[in-house]
């Protein structure tokens, strides 16, 4: 058998055969996002990225207009949706008392903190203007009622395993701090781009987790014993957060604080019955 | 001695005590808003005299460290300095009335004059820090001594200041 007998494929050109992929499709910057959902993604996804998008709407009026429609729009929808499924630990008004209040409680956080992060920045000679720290604290608002929004679920497997009261609120608690570390993280590296911006973000972020913290407290109840009949949409002015995050701590460890006052009142008010040694 | 100098106008340094004097006051009224009128009042003279009346007593010693640890830093460049430093933290004390406001409204806890006492420390500390590191960077060691002098002085002060205002 001769060489010749086998048949041959046509020879290939050496340019055809490995085409220089460089060359053929040459680097093309990556899209812009455009839509709203796309924005959110990004928000979550690649905060650098974020801020660049953030960065490149500044010049625009329309184009910041409209990211912070979407941003406002993710606080109330996530924070609305987070509340309902928090509120479902008792159910029924609660569900919508606590939907409205979580993105009240984002919303009223951001307007009082606004002005402090304005001031603070022109203190430290930050070249920020007014409408980029509303679109910064913003941005970070809807990231921290995304996250929320994702954890949702867990909550709520928290509550369905009537694991009780002072747990649930832990899981809410615990919740509510991965969402705040999300959130820091987009403030502290929108901050930290600029000179001297690293202690301002510390500043932002201790000023943000205490107010958001004591508006939390004042919009209270969020989550509401099932057996309760009544529920207020606000209670009254009295304590502050820490201390009820300590004693729920506390109890869902069953160590209990006995208020001796209360009790005392109690046994003053309901007389003990004869043949019983109240106990 | 080299030193990053400063020279204000007169008309900025009018505007940079008045800011001060503005920040403090606004700072003072809304720590005192939620705790009545004559709390509110009370606000808009204490706490000028925490921040304006601490660096009043803190600057004649600042000159005399300035001066022992061999820098040449004219009175008034020092005053400069001080007037700045001043306006800057003013700025921030009027940022930050909002959410004195919002906690002196709604926190009904043992803890609030504390926190407003603490808070208030915060920013001094910061301010006094601030003043340090452009007059006295040079001397770590004068630094270190009048920042512990200029801090135990701004507790003198709000020790001497507290108990004359109807927070508690």
């Amino acid at each position: 058998m001769t060489v010749e007998a086998f048949p041959t494929f046509p020879s290939v050109p050496p340019a055809a055969a490995a085409p220089d992929v460089s060359r053929v499709a040459p680097e093309t910057p990556a899209p812009k996002p455009t839509g709203a959902i796309a924005r959110l993604e990004l928000l979550l996804r690649d905060p650098s990225a974020f801020l660049d998008a953030l960065d490149a709407a500044r010049g625009s009026h329309d184009a910041l207009a409209s990211l912070l429609r979407t941003l406002v729009a993710a606080v109330v929808v996530g924070g609305g949706i987070f509340g309902a499924v928090v509120g479902a630990h008792r159910g029924g008004r609660q569900v919508v008392f606590t939907a409205v209040k979580l993105p009240l409680v984002l919303l009223m956080t951001l307007v009082v903190c606004v002005p402090a992060f304005v001031a603070l920045a022109r203190a430290a000679r930050l070249s920020l203007g007014a409408r980029s720290i509303v679109a910064l604290a913003l941005g970070s608002c809807a990231r921290f009622a995304l996250v929320l929004l994702g954890l949702a679920p867990f909550v709520w497997l928290i509550e369905g395993w009537t694991v009780g009261y002072h747990r649930v609120i832990l899981a809410v608690v615990a919740v509510c701090v991965a969402a705040g570390v999300a959130a820091g993280r987009l403030l502290f590296s929108g901050l930290s781009r600029m000179a001297g911006g690293v202690r301002v973000g510390v500043a932002f972020v201790a000023l943000f987790a205490l107010v958001g913290a004591q508006a939390s407290w004042i919009l209270r109840p969020f989550v509401v014993r099932p057996r309760t009949q009544h529920v207020p949409f606000v209670r009254a002015l009295e304590g502050d957060l820490f201390e009820a995050v300590s004693s729920s701590a506390r109890s869902s460890m069953g160590w209990y604080t006995r208020d001796l006052e209360a009790i005392e009142r109690r046994s003053v008010a309901v007389p003990c019955p004869e043949g019983s040694t109240c106990d | 001695m080299e030193h990053d100098t400063l020279t204000l106008a007169a008309p900025d340094r009018g505007r940079a005590l008045g800011i001060a004097l503005l920040g403090s006051a606004a700072f003072g009224v809304a720590a005192g808003l939620g705790h009545g009128a004559l709390a509110t009042l009370h606000g808009a003279w204490a706490s000028p005299a925490l921040f304006l009346g601490g660096a009043a007593l803190a600057t004649p010693p600042l000159y005399l460290f300035c001066a022992r640890s061999g820098a040449r830093l004219s009175a008034e460049e020092l005053l400069d300095h001080v007037t700045a430093v001043l306006g800057t933290t003013g700025t921030a004390l009027l940022g930050l009335a909002a959410p004195v406001a919002f906690f002196s409204a709604t926190l009904r806890s043992p803890a609030a004059l504390p926190m407003l006492v603490c808070a208030s420390l915060a920013i001094g500390a910061v301010a006094v820090h601030a003043l340090a590191r452009r007059t006295l960077s040079h001397s770590f060691l004068n630094l270190a001594l009048w920042v512990a002098f200029a801090l135990a002085l701004g507790g003198r002060l709000v020790a001497a200041i507290v108990p004359h205002l109807p927070l508690h």
